[in-house]
Parts: structure tokens; C-alpha cells; sequence
């Protein structure tokens, strides 16, 4: 294989804007919950009538880490940047003047995140990330009023497509996230050992549920912590072949549910198990939409309709509709329009 | 046209690979290599808040459970005690929004984070509100820790005294020191 053909192909072979699109509306409703929980403690955090005042949220952020609101940061003005942050994020959901909102919704997230070094964790450091990438991304080319304006302009209602570097940053970001958080978790004895679990369960306050008697079963939470390091190894690399695709997500979604009892870190595992919307084919997609469809539960012809449309999806004409099959050609032919790759 | 489109591609892939390269880096366990290429990244990193760790219960995670206190004692020998806010026993509702006070109490027991002790401890004299004739006064900031039990014993013993960890011991001549 010709490295620099593989390289173009994967970084700048066109695919279909509707997973990104998908995933642009999910992220900006967990920004809309972040900023829901930021609010409920919004003096303690970042305004100087809590924690810090004057320039001690500037020193606690150390050089490099800018913020406006290490400058402004009375209670009032605090609350219109959150206000304005999430008018963005509404805007940013419907996908009007999509670039633009991207642009300053990152900007808006890193301002609040910055602010508060001293106690952001998971949850922030992905949603900061995530939104400098969705920021680079042509995030609004699908499910958006941007999507339809240009639509309506050019009088056809054809599916948009989308040169993915963007969109695979955000994909290794995600399996980075996995083999470095499972790769640190085999320097030490407790996730190798089976115990480690038992630990979370007693540190209640980091704990979402009190389930100690759970440690009563050391054999249950033996399989349960070996498991989960297995799984965090498997999203890592998983979820870039179509014939592992599903089984391996759904396998992260139970994971990471399975975490909700146990670790109060809300919005960590929303983000991770969306970001799986990236690696789904068009079709994939449509197969998803219409399992949460309630139609089509009772209704044989929406799994006509949604084969039908499948097989209309013109990404597949063109060489990187596929995520990343480079050895796994699972793809029925019949169902591509186009020439042959 | 043809050469805009190559100078584009060839722009966003020195990106990416700039890009790549320095999370990778940031990712990489703590090594020469990396105390070696970090200060190349860190102008682009910092700013950019793409910093990042992903040691979340790793490698092993915190089985204790740790609350912040502090105690002050003022210029007539009375003894405060001043309790940040304690999640464990909260309605899982109420835990949701509040997730951040495990996480900082947990980032004050890292030396990195001395100077935020010091603001910690002026935000405890604010809120105390004491008056200037209590002052100078006397503050230690510390974490109460309780053990876990030893894996396969399912009920922690809460009789079990807590550990104490002292995190700084301040003195504060008077009011307006504790208002940067």
C-alpha cells in the first residue's frame, strides 16, 4: 500500500457529514448540561465571591492558561458569560452559522475552564477538548439550518460530505483516552490484581451509590475490575472495524453505565460513549436512529425505508465513506452507487 | 486549482502531525523523553486548554475517603472549625452538580497545589467573617482520611478513628490580609 495514498485517503478522503452532524447536537446539549451544573455553584467556583478573588484564580491557573474571567469576575457579569456560553451552545445544537458558534463556543468553555483549574477534572478536560476539535470541524454540514439553507439555495436536498481530518482527531483523541487511562491503570496492582473497584466502592465521597455491600462478593468485583481494563484496551483499537463496530460500542455504553453507580462523574461518560457516533458508517447510523425510532419497532416497512435509504446514501460513492476498513471489505457491493473501489 | 489543494493538504498535515505529536507526548508516561519534549509543546498546549491526563483511578485508585477541614485559632485562644462541603451523604441529585469538592480536596493533597492552599485558607477566614480584634490568628488546613477495609470485607468500621493529613499551617497578622 502506498503510504501517502493511505494517509490522503484517511485524513482527506470525503465521508458523510451525518455522524459528525449527529454528534455536533449531542455535544452541544452536554455543554447545555455543563453549563446546568456549573450554575448551581457558580459563586463557590468562579466568581471572586467564592474560592478566589483578585488575582488568585490567575496565579492558581499559572502562566499560559488565559481567561477573561481571571479579570472579570464579579457574580453578575460571571452569569451573562455563562448566559451568552449557552445561547451559543442552543445556536450551536441547531447548527446556525455553525462555524462561527463553534468558534465561540470553544472560546467560551475554555474561558470557564481556565477560571477554575483547581477542580476541573474528566468531564471538563474532554468537553474543552472535544470543542477545540469541533471547532476545526465542518461540524454544521448535516442536520443543521446551516445544512438546509444551502440545500434550499442549491435546490436538491443532497447528502452533504465532509473531508474528515477534524473528525479523526476527535476519534484517536477518544482511543488515546482509552489505552492511556487503561495502559497507567496496569502500572499498579489493583486493576491487574481484581481489587480495584472494592477501593472505589469505599471512597464515598467520590461515590455515587453506596454499594459496599457489593465488596462482600470479592470474586464478582474481581471480574467486574479485570473487565472493565479489558474493555478500556478493546474501545482503543475496536472501534475502527465495521465487524466489531456495534458489538464494541455497546460494550462502552455498558461500561460506561455501569460506572454511573459507582463514580459521581457526570457528562465523562455521555461524552465518551457519543464520540462512538464518529466511527459509525451512514448506514450504521440510520440502523441506530431506527432502533430508538418507536415506528419502526412495529412497523416492517421502516426497516424497507431505512434499507432503502442506506443504499441511496451517495458517501458511499466515494473511497472514505468506509471509517477505517482498510482490510475488512464487509460492505455489500449491491448497495453502493458509484464506481467500484 | 490543483496545486491550492495540495499546499492545503500539505499545510493540515504538518498540523497534524505537530498536533498528534504533542498529545501523544503529553500522554506518554513520565519518562526523559518526555521531561525532554514537553517545554517545546507547552506554549501551544496551555493556552489552547489541550493539556490533558488521563490517570482517572490510576494505578490504583484513592480508596480513602478524604474531607477538607480547617481549624483557626484566633487572637483570644478560641478555637474554630471551619468543614467544607461534604457530598457523601447527599441525595444522589444533590450529588450530581457537586462533583467538583472530591476532586479539588484531592488536587490540594498534591504539593503542585501550595499556593492554592494559602487561597484556601484565606476563603476559610472570609468565611468565617471573624473580626479584626480576632486577628492575628492561627490556621492549619488539613484532610480527615478514613481507610477502607481490606478487599473482601464488604462494611467499613464506622467507629474507625480518621487519619489526619496536614496540608499547611498559616499565620495571618491581620483582617486585610486575607483580601488579595
Amino acid at each position: 500500500m502506498n503510504p501517502l495514498r493511505a494517509w490522503n485517503r484517511f485524513w482527506f478522503g470525503p465521508i458523510s457529514a451525518r455522524p459528525l452532524g449527529m454528534f455536533r447536537i449531542i455535544f452541544g446539549i452536554l455543554v447545555l448540561a455543563h453549563l446546568a451544573f456549573i450554575s448551581v455553584e457558580l459563586d463557590y467556583w468562579y466568581t471572586d465571591a467564592g474560592l478566589l478573588q483578585g488575582d488568585q484564580a490567575r496565579l492558581a491557573a499559572s502562566p499560559l492558561r488565559y481567561s477573561p474571567l481571571h479579570w472579570v469576575q464579579d457574580p453578575v457579569s460571571v452569569r451573562c458569560v455563562v448566559g451568552v456560553v449557552a445561547a451559543v451552545a442552543v445556536a450551536f445544537v441547531l447548527g446556525w452559522r455553525t462555524r462561527i458558534m463553534g468558534v465561540l463556543l470553544y472560546l467560551g468553555v475554555l474561558s470557564l475552564y481556565h477560571r477554575n483549574i483547581s477542580s476541573n477534572c474528566g468531564p471538563d478536560q474532554l468537553m474543552t477538548i472535544v470543542s477545540f476539535y469541533m471547532m476545526l470541524s465542518p461540524c454544521g454540514a448535516a442536520l443543521s439550518l446551516d445544512a438546509r439553507r444551502v440545500s434550499q439555495r442549491r435546490g436538491t436536498m443532497a447528502e452533504p460530505m465532509i473531508v474528515p481530518w477534524a473528525q479523526r482527531l476527535l476519534q484517536i483523541q477518544l482511543c488515546l483516552i482509552y489505552l492511556a487511562s487503561a495502559a497507567f491503570k496496569c502500572h499498579g496492582n489493583t486493576w491487574l490484581g481484581g481489587t480495584a473497584i472494592h477501593f472505589i466502592i469505599f471512597n464515598h465521597e467520590v461515590g455515587q451509590s453506596n454499594l459496599e455491600w457489593l465488596a462482600g462478593y470479592p470474586v464478582v468485583i474481581s471480574a467486574l475490575t479485570q473487565s472493565a481494563l479489558l474493555v478500556e484496551f478493546a474501545l482503543a483499537f475496536l472501534l475502527w472495524f465495521r465487524p466489531t463496530r456495534k458489538w464494541i460500542a455497546l460494550t462502552g455504553v455498558l461500561l460506561h453505565a455501569g460506572i454511573v453507580p459507582l463514580v459521581n462523574v457526570p457528562l465523562f461518560g455521555e461524552q465518551m460513549t457519543a464520540l462512538y457516533l464518529l466511527f459509525f458508517a451512514p448506514d450504521e447510523l440510520a440502523a441506530l436512529l431506527g432502533f430508538f425510532d418507536p415506528r419502526r419497532w412495529f412497523s416492517r416497512r421502516g426497516n424497507e425505508l431505512q434499507a432503502f435509504t442506506a443504499r441511496l446514501d451517495p458517501a458511499c460513492a466515494f473511497d472514505g465513506w468506509r471509517q477505517l476498513e482498510l482490510a475488512f471489505d464487509t460492505a455489500d457491493p449491491a448497495n453502493r452507487i458509484g464506481p467500484a473501489q | 486549482m490543483a496545486w491550492r489543494r495540495t499546499a492545503a493538504r500539505l499545510a493540515i498535515s504538518a498540523f497534524l502531525v505537530f498536533h498528534l505529536t504533542a498529545t501523544v507526548v503529553w500522554n506518554i508516561p513520565n519518562s526523559p523523553l518526555k521531561q525532554c519534549l514537553i517545554p517545546a509543546f507547552r506554549p501551544y498546549m496551555l493556552p489552547l486548554g489541550l493539556w490533558q491526563s488521563w490517570w482517572m483511578f490510576a494505578p490504583d485508585p484513592m480508596g480513602e475517603t478524604a474531607v477538607l477541614e480547617s481549624e483557626v485559632i484566633d487572637a483570644k485562644g478560641m478555637r474554630h472549625v471551619y468543614e467544607f462541603p461534604r457530598i457523601a451523604d447527599l441525595p444522589w441529585w444533590k450529588k450530581l452538580p457537586r462533583f467538583r469538592h472530591p476532586k479539588f480536596t484531592c488536587n490540594l493533597m498534591i504539593d503542585e497545589y501550595a499556593t492554592q492552599r494559602e487561597f484556601t485558607s484565606r476563603y476559610v477566614l472570609r468565611q468565617m467573617g471573624l473580626p479584626p480584634e480576632a486577628y492575628p490568628v492561627h490556621l492549619s488546613l488539613y484532610c480527615q482520611i478514613k481507610a477502607p477495609p481490606p478487599p473482601g470485607q464488604p462494611y467499613s468500621d464506622p467507629l474507625a478513628r480518621a487519619r489526619l493529613h496536614n496540608l499547611g499551617i498559616y499565620d495571618f497578622v491581620a483582617l486585610d490580609e486575607i483580601r488579595p
